[in-house]
C-alpha cells in the first residue's frame, strides 16, 4: 500500500481557501438559481411540479435523453464489435483504430452537425441547411443523433479498447484453468471487467448530449432542453419561470447521471494490470490480413467521411446535380485570416487564459488530493463533480446571480468573458485534476523520492527533477484546455454579447445562415486545422508523459479510472 | 472440476516454444499419484511454463502430456480437471475474496450452502477467514496470495499445480502454510506439482524433487538424492552451497585421481569418474572439518593448510571463505559448546574425507 503524507497545515489552508472559492463561484450561483426556481413556498413548489410536468420542459426533456440514449446506443453498435474485433488485431491495427477512432473529436460536432446535413441534402435525405418543415424532422433528428455518435465514438471505443486490452491475460487464463469454457470467461469474468470503463463513457457522453445546445440547433432541433434554455434565454429573459425550470431538470439529471457513473465505477473495475504488469489478453489472431482490417476500414470510412467531406465543401465551387463539386475553387485562407484576424487574436487570447486557468486548478487540485483526509476527499469529489455540471446551466446561474448583485454580465464584457474562462476551465477540471495528480503520485513515489534519498531538498529539487518529469503533462493539460476552449460555443452563447465572439461562435452564426456553404466550410477547416494541431500536440504529451512514469503504487479502482 | 482419486501426471518430450524462443526443451517427467513433486529452478528457467504446459494454458509444439491412462495434450484447459496457481496471484478485480474463492465450485455447479462453507474453510486454512467480503485490492500482495492458493485449493481438482505459491509470504507465514499445506496433501492424497525457487522449502516438503534449468530438466530425484549425489553444477548448487572444482582426471595404476587447476590433487572413490577424463569436484561446506594441531589423522583424509579470508554467520553455523591454494571454498561450522572461533588471516588446517567428494559432468 502507499504511505501517504498527511496534509500540511499550509496545505490545508490552501486547500479550505480554494474550497471556500468554490462555494462562492460555483456553488452559490447555483444555489440563487435553484432558490429561484424552487422558492420555499408550498404552493409555488406545486408550481414547480407542474412545470416540470408542463409538456414542453418535459418534452424538450424526455426528447434529450432520448437523443442522448440512441446517440449512446449508435455509438455502442460501432465501437462494441470494433473493439472485439480489435482485440485479434496486430498491435499496429489497434493502434491505427484507436487513431481513427479519436478522429470524430476533432471536429466540433455542432460542425460534424453541418457537414452531415449538408451530406444528407446533397443525397436528398434532409433538407439543406436554412430550411425547417414537419417533413424533415425526423430527418433531422436522425442526423443530430447520427451526429452524437459519430462525436462521441472515441468516448466509447477507447474506453472499450483500453478496458479490454488492459485485462490481465492471467485473469482469464485463470477462469478456464478453473472450469469455465468461452462463454462463461466472457460472462463472468471480461464483460464484468470491460463494462465500468463502458458505463463511464456512456455516461459522459450522455452528459455531454445533453448539455450540447449548438448542434441541435444547427439542425433545427430546438425542442430538446439545452437548445430550449438558450432560445426561452433569448425570447423571455432569465425570469421565464420554465428556462429556470429547465435548468433546473438538467443540472439534477446530470448529477444522477454522473452519481451513476461514480458508482458504477467501484466494485468491477480491473486493478491487475498495473500491478502485475503481466501479458494482456489476446485472442487467437484472426486469419488474413483483409480480414484483419475490416474494422479499421469501417472506421476509417465512418470518422474520416465528414473531415473529406467537409474539405470537399470548402473547395468546392459549383454544385449542379451531381453528389461531388463540379468545379473547385482555390481556398481564399489569406482573405479569410485577414477577415477573422480580430475574432482569433481575441479567441487564441481567451483561450490561452482559460488553458492557464485550466492548469492552475489541475496543479491545485492534483497537489491538494495525494494526501488523505477528509479536506482532500472533499476536493477530490468537487474536481468530479465539475463533470456533472452542464456549462449553459452554470453560465445561466452566473447571469441569475449577477442580476442580483446588479453587475449585469450583458453589460460587462470582462464580466463576461472572466465567467466563460471560468467556466470552461472547470469543465476541464477533471481531465486536469486526474492527469496531474498521477503524474504528481508517480513523481512522488519514484523520480523525487530517489532524488531526496540523494541529498536533493528545496526548489532545486523541483527545478531539476519535478518540473522536467511534469512538463509532458501539464502542457497537455494546457493543450487540452485550450482546444475545449477555442471549440465551446453553448456557454459563449449564452454570456457573450460583445461583437468580438470567439471564433467558434462566428462558425456558429455562419453554420445558422442558407446560401453558399463555402464560406462556414472554409471557417470549419480553419477551425479543425486548430483543433487537430493542438489535440495530436496533447496526445503525444500525455503518451510520452505515460511512458517515461514511474510505476504507480496500488490504487483503488476510482482513483485509476 | 471436484474429483476425489489423486492422479498421476505425465510429460513426455514435452516442447514449449513461446515467441520463437525455446522454453522447455524435451521434457520428460513422470508424477506418481498422490506425490508431492516439487520443481525447483531459477528466475526463467521455465518452471511456470511447465505448470502451464500441463494446465493447458502454453500448448506443446510437440511431446505428450497424460493424466493416468490419458493422453490430455489436445484437451482444452476448461476440461483438464487440473488447478493452477498463478504465479502472478490474479484475482478478478469484480468479485470479493469469497465469490473470487468459489469460482470453480460455482462452476462446477455446487449448492450455495455448500459452497459457503467450502469457501470458508479454506479461508480459515489460510488465514483470511475474515476477509470474505473485501474485494481484491483491498489486500495486501501476501493476502492476495493466499486467496489465490485457496481458490485453487477450494477447486477440488486432481492435480494442484503450485506455481511459487508463497513468494511473497513472510519466513514465519511461509513456514507455517507449508507445514500445513504439506500436512493437508499427505491427509487428502492430492498430486501437487509446486514450483519453487527456495531450495529449502524443496527440501521441506517434497517427495521428489525436479531441477529445471535454462529450459532443461537437469535431475530428478528425492531431495537426499540430489543433495548428495548431483549430476552437474546446476543440480549440485540449486540443493545448497557447494564448493565446486574445475580438473581432470588422471590415474595413478587402477586408483583416479582428481587434479584441480590450482594443482591439487585428490584421490577418488566415486565410481562416476571412469566415464569422464574431465569434471567437477563437488563438496559440501559442511564435508569440510578444521584439524586441531593435537589431532591425529584418520582413514584416507586429505589435509589442507587454507588462510581464512572472510566470515559469515549463518545462524546455526559461521560459513568460512578460506583460500585453499589460489581457489576460495567454503568450510561451515556449526557454533555450540566446541565452536571454533576463527579470524580473518588466521591459517587452519582443513581436513576432506575423499568419499565425500563427487565428480559431477562438466
Amino acid at each position: 500500500m502507499i504511505e501517504q503524507q498527511r496534509m500540511t497545515w499550509k496545505s490545508g489552508t490552501l486547500a479550505l481557501t480554494l474550497l471556500l472559492v468554490f462555494g462562492v463561484l460555483v456553488l452559490a450561483p447555483l444555489v440563487l438559481l435553484c432558490v429561484a426556481a424552487i422558492p420555499a413556498n408550498g404552493v409555488e413548489l406545486e408550481a414547480l411540479r407542474r412545470l416540470l410536468s408542463d409538456s414542453p420542459v418535459q418534452q424538450a426533456f424526455l426528447r434529450s435523453m432520448a437523443v442522448a440514449l440512441l446517440a449512446c446506443g449508435a455509438a455502442s453498435v460501432v465501437a462494441i464489435p470494433i473493439a472485439i474485433v480489435a482485440l485479434r488485431c496486430s498491435p499496429l491495427t489497434r493502434r491505427l483504430i484507436g487513431l481513427f477512432g479519436v478522429l470524430p473529436l476533432v471536429m466540433p460536432a455542432y460542425l460534424s452537425a453541418a457537414v452531415l446535413q449538408h451530406l444528407g441534402s446533397a443525397l436528398e435525405l434532409i433538407a439543406p441547411l436554412g430550411v425547417a418543415g414537419d417533413r424533415y424532422a425526423v430527418g433531422h433528428v436522425l442526423t443530430l443523433i447520427l451526429v452524437f455518435a459519430l462525436h462521441y465514438l472515441p468516448l466509447i471505443l477507447l474506453g472499450l479498447l483500453t478496458g479490454l486490452t488492459k485485462i490481465d491475460r492471467s485473469l482469464e487464463e485463470s477462469a478456464r484453468n478453473l472450469g469455465a469454457g468461452r462463454l462463461a470467461i466472457w460472462r463472468r469474468v471480461i464483460l464484468p471487467l470491460a463494462t465500468p470503463g463502458y458505463l463511464l463513457g456512456a455516461s459522459v457522453m450522455v452528459l455531454r448530449v445533453i448539455e450540447d445546445a449548438a448542434s441541435p440547433l444547427v439542425l433545427g432541433v430546438g425542442d430538446m432542453l439545452a437548445p430550449q434554455l438558450l432560445l426561452r434565454l433569448g425570447e423571455a429573459g432569465l425570469a421565464d419561470p420554465q428556462l429556470q425550470a429547465g435548468a433546473l431538470l438538467l443540472l439534477f439529471v446530470s448529477l444522477l447521471i454522473t452519481a451513476f457513473a461514480w458508482s458504477a465505477l467501484l466494485p468491477p473495475l480491473n486493478t491487475e494490470t498495473d500491478r502485475h504488469c503481466a501479458r494482456s489478453l489476446r485472442w487467437r489472431r484472426l486469419p488474413g490480413a483483409v480480414l484483419a482490417f475490416l474494422p479499421l476500414l469501417a472506421l476509417a470510412a465512418v470518422t474520416l467521411a465528414p473531415l473529406i467531406w467537409l474539405v470537399l465543401i470548402a473547395v468546392g465551387m459549383q454544385w449542379s446535380e451531381g453528389l461531388l463539386p463540379t468545379g473547385q475553387q482555390g481556398i481564399a485562407y489569406t482573405t479569410l485570416l485577414h477577415q477573422q484576424w480580430p475574432g482569433l487574436v481575441t479567441t487564441f487570447g481567451y483561450a490561452g487564459i482559460a488553458a492557464l486557468l485550466t492548469l492552475l486548478l489541475g496543479l491545485l487540485f492534483g497537489a491538494l488530493t495525494l494526501t488523505p483526509g477528509p479536506i482532500a476527499r472533499s476536493m477530490r469529489f468537487v474536481a468530479t463533480a465539475m463533470l456533472a455540471l452542464p456549462g449553459i446551466v452554470l453560465a445561466l446561474a452566473y447571469l441569475h446571480a449577477s442580476a442580483r448583485l446588479d453587475l449585469y454580465l450583458d453589460t460587462s464584457p470582462e464580466l463576461a468573458w472572466g465567467a466563460l474562462i471560468l467556466i470552461v476551465a472547470l469543465k476541464q477540471l477533471p481531465l486536469a485534476q486526474r492527469l496531474i495528480a498521477r503524474e504528481l503520485r508517480a513523481l512522488r513515489h519514484g523520480s523525487l523520492a530517489a532524488a531526496r534519498n540523494l541529498g536533493a531538498h528545496g526548489p532545486a529539487l523541483y527545478l531539476r527533477i519535478g518540473l522536467p518529469a511534469l512538463i509532458a503533462t501539464l502542457g497537455a493539460v494546457l493543450l487540452f484546455g485550450a482546444v475545449a476552449a477555442i471549440q465551446e460555443v453553448s456557454v459563449a452563447l449564452v454570456l457573450i454579447r460583445d461583437p468580438a465572439a470567439p471564433y467558434a461562435v462566428t462558425l456558429f452564426r455562419s453554420l445558422q445562415t442558407a446560401g453558399d456553404p463555402a464560406p462556414w466550410a472554409t471557417q470549419g477547416v480553419l477551425l479543425v486545422s486548430f483543433i487537430a494541431t493542438g489535440l495530436a500536440i496533447a496526445f503525444l504529451l500525455s503518451r510520452n508523459a505515460c511512458r517515461s512514469r514511474a510505476p504507480i503504487p496500488s490504487q483503488s479502482p476510482r482513483d485509476q479510472a | 472440476m471436484t474429483n476425489s482419486e489423486p492422479a498421476s501426471v505425465e510429460l513426455r518430450g514435452v516442447h514449449v516454444t513461446i515467441d520463437q524462443h525455446e522454453v522447455l526443451r524435451q521434457i520428460g517427467l513422470n508424477v506418481l499419484p498422490g506425490e508431492l513433486f516439487v520443481v525447483l529452478g531459477g528466475a526463467g528457467s521455465g518452471k511456470s511454463t511447465l505448470l502451464r504446459s500441463i494446465a493447458g494454458l502454453d500448448p506443446t509444439a510437440s511431446g505428450e502430456v497424460w493424466i493416468d491412462d490419458k493422453d490430455i495434450t489436445r484437451v482444452p484447459a476448461h476440461r483438464r480437471a487440473v488447478a493452477l496457481m498463478f504465479q502472478s496471484f490474479p484475482l478478478w478485480s469484480h468479485l470479493n475474496v469469497a465469490h473470487n474463492v468459489a469460482f470453480a465450485l460455482q462452476q462446477a455447479g455446487v449448492a450455495a450452502s455448500r459452497r459457503r462453507a467450502r469457501v470458508a474453510r479454506e479461508l480459515a486454512f489460510v488465514g483470511l477467514g475474515e476477509f470474505e467480503k473485501l474485494l481484491p485490492w483491498q489486500l495486501s500482495d501476501s493476502q492476495r496470495q493466499r486467496v489465490a492458493l485457496a481458490r485453487t485449493l477450494a477447486a477440488d481438482a486432481r492435480v494442484d499445480l503450485l506455481d511459487e505459491p508463497f513468494s511473497a509470504q513472510d519466513a514465519q507465514l511461509r513456514e507455517r502454510l507449508l507445514r500445513v499445506l504439506r500436512k493437508r496433501q499427505q491427509q487428502s492424497g492430492t498430486t501437487t506439482l509446486l514450483t519453487t525457487q527456495d531450495r529449502n522449502e524443496a527440501l521441506r516438503v517434497a517427495d521428489r524433487i525436479a531441477i529445471i534449468h535454462s529450459g532443461e530438466l537437469q535431475q530428478v530425484g528425492t531431495p537426499m538424492d540430489l543433495y548428495d549425489t548431483p549430476r552437474n553444477r546446476h543440480v549440485a548448487e540449486y540443493m545448497g552451497s557447494a564448493n565446486l572444482i574445475d580438473g581432470e582426471i588422471e590415474y595413478a595404476g587402477d586408483q583416479p585421481l582428481f587434479r584441480a587447476q590450482n594443482g591439487i590433487v585428490i584421490p577418488l572413490f566415486d565410481e562416476a569418474v571412469k566415464r569422464s577424463r574431465t569434471g567437477v569436484a563437488m563438496f559440501r561446506p559442511h564435508d569440510l572439518r578444521v584439524i586441531r594441531r593435537d589431532e591425529e589423522p584418520f582413514g584416507d583424509q586429505i589435509r589442507f593448510t587454507c588462510r581464512v579470508e572472510q566470515t559469515e554467520f549463518l545462524g546455526e553455523t559461521v560459513r568460512y571463505c578460506i583460500d585453499l591454494a589460489g581457489k576460495t571454498v567454503w568450510l561451515d561450522l556449526p557454533r555450540g559448546a566446541n565452536e571454533l572461533s576463527l579470524h580473518v588471516g588466521d591459517q587452519v588446517v582443513v581436513g576432506l574425507d575423499p568419499a565425500r567428494i563427487r565428480i559431477l559432468e562438466n
